[in-house]
């Protein structure tokens, strides 16, 4: 669609056209109707995927609502064929997978002396049926798709002038696995800040997961490996850090999820 | 990502799957289009456990409706976002008052506000079409925010290959969607499932 330009349109909207195309390229917007729209129509894509919500660029498997098959698939009669037989599996995961249950839970106040209360909804790892054999050819995250995990919200924290802040956190449920959180709505990080996230029950039982910085759209993804047993800990718990405090809690929390269970 | 995409020939099959009421396109049906589905329906919705329930509605919808879809009439993407969207506005109106003023217009403010929503996440399923690598540079650059340089510095890969691989990213995708749109004659919330015997 785009071979017959000395100018890709893409370049154009993505800002990379090398410096001596420059002159070609304003030469094309202003005189050749064709380029001109498919520039338009590129930037339309553009605008779109920088609205594009947290999960739509990082779906967890573990967060998908298993299908009730049984259930959906009664009363409907349909003439016989073969039957149905993918190349291969569809999707590189067991087809049954552990599936989050909503459970509420009251958050224990106290236990957040140091840094504000939470009550509200948990979400538990439930127990699924995982009986279903991993394909053949193992995706390079199956690890991560049959280890159990806790998937939990991120919420804002009173007086953290962040209301709109919103986030998620996945964290393997055993020692040494791993914990991938993505946030939106907090401030950017200024020179000398950065969050970090924490695994915490209270001010003297917490961990560091790690940090990360919020660029100019108040996002951000952390994906990192740790050591420490979840189990030990009651809440994820994200503070605005300074670089030149202690490597403590800094005591100025964010966001933090409900109970993890 | 977690999923991987799916071949045209692939896709045939779950097609051909639902037509004939076997069970397992529905499933692989949910494993390639669920997590798109239900992050639509989540922020759609904005409450985890009715984004479930509308979920199993919509995947029971399809199934049902299975032997009806038409993949001359558009995608089979397209399809099922549309059923979740009209699921999703059902969803919505239900739980609002009835209007007293009729220059709010509240029902044409929720089904645009839904279009716009589902077309996004559309957009989002296309985006698992895209080759990791081109995937994940788009995602550092419109999600992350950073700069070429920035994405350069992140992954170790050279200025010049950062930048070929974001052009060709945005033009494939940009492909891919005209591509389904060329298929598809009308909008989003025009389109539904042909059925049996009516005229093409």
């Amino acid at each position: 669609m785009t071979a017959h330009w000395l100018v890709e349109p893409a370049a154009v909207v993505l800002g990379t056209v090398a410096p001596e195309q420059r002159e070609l390229a304003r030469n094309l917007m202003a005189g050749d109707q064709d380029f001109r729209a498919e520039v338009e129509r590129l930037r339309r894509l553009a605008d779109t995927l920088g609205e594009l919500p947290v999960g739509a660029w990082t779906p967890e498997a573990a967060e998908l609502p298993a299908l009730d098959l049984d259930r959906l698939t009664q009363g409907r009669e349909v003439p016989p064929r073969p039957a149905f037989t993918p190349s291969e599996p569809a999707v590189a995961r067991p087809r049954r997978r552990r599936r989050l249950v909503l459970r509420p839970v009251l958050a224990a106040v106290a236990a957040a002396g140091l840094l504000g209360a939470g009550v509200g909804v948990g979400l538990l790892a439930g127990s699924g049926d995982d009986t279903t054999p991993a394909p053949r050819s193992a995706p390079v995250r199956q690890t991560a798709q049959t280890d159990p995990w806790v998937l939990a919200s991120l919420r804002p924290l009173p007086g953290s002038g962040r209301a709109a802040a919103t986030g998620r956190v996945a964290v393997t449920l055993h020692p040494g696995g791993r914990a991938r959180l993505d946030v939106a709505g907090l401030a950017p990080t200024r020179d000398g800040s950065f969050y970090e996230a924490w695994l915490m029950t209270d001010d003297r039982h917490l961990v560091a997961l790690g940090t990360f910085k919020v660029g100019p759209r108040g996002r951000a993804r952390m994906d990192v490996p740790f050591g420490a047993d979840p189990r030990a800990y009651r809440y994820v718990d994200v503070s605005l850090q300074r670089e030149d405090g202690g490597p403590g809690h800094s005591g100025r929390s964010v966001l933090r999820t409900d109970e993890l269970g | 990502m977690t999923r991987r995409r799916l071949t045209a020939r692939e896709e045939r099959r779950i097609v051909d799957g639902l037509r004939a009421g076997e069970a397992a396109a529905l499933s692989a049906l949910h494993d390639w289009l669920g997590a798109t589905v239900h992050g639509y329906l989540r922020q759609a919705l904005a409450d985890a456990g009715a984004a479930e329930d509308v979920f199993q509605l919509v995947f029971g919808e399809v199934w049902r409706r299975g032997a009806d879809f038409d993949p001359r009439r558009g995608s089979l993407t397209g399809w099922v976002m549309t059923i979740a969207r009209s699921r999703a506005i059902d969803e919505l109106r239900r739980r609002r008052p009835v209007p007293t003023d009729p220059a709010r217009m509240p029902e044409t403010a929720v089904e645009s506000e839904q279009d716009a929503l589902a077309e996004r996440w559309r957009v989002a399923q296309l985006l698992r079409t895209l080759p990791d690598d081109e995937r994940e540079l788009l995602r550092l650059r419109f999600y992350e925010d950073l700069s070429q340089t920035e994405i350069a510095e992140t992954t170790g890969v050279p200025l010049g290959t950062v930048k070929t691989r974001m052009v060709r990213g945005l033009e494939r995708l940009q492909n891919v969607l005209s591509a389904e749109r060329t298929s598809e004659a009308t909008p989003l919330r025009d389109r539904r499932p042909r059925l049996a015997g009516e005229g093409t």
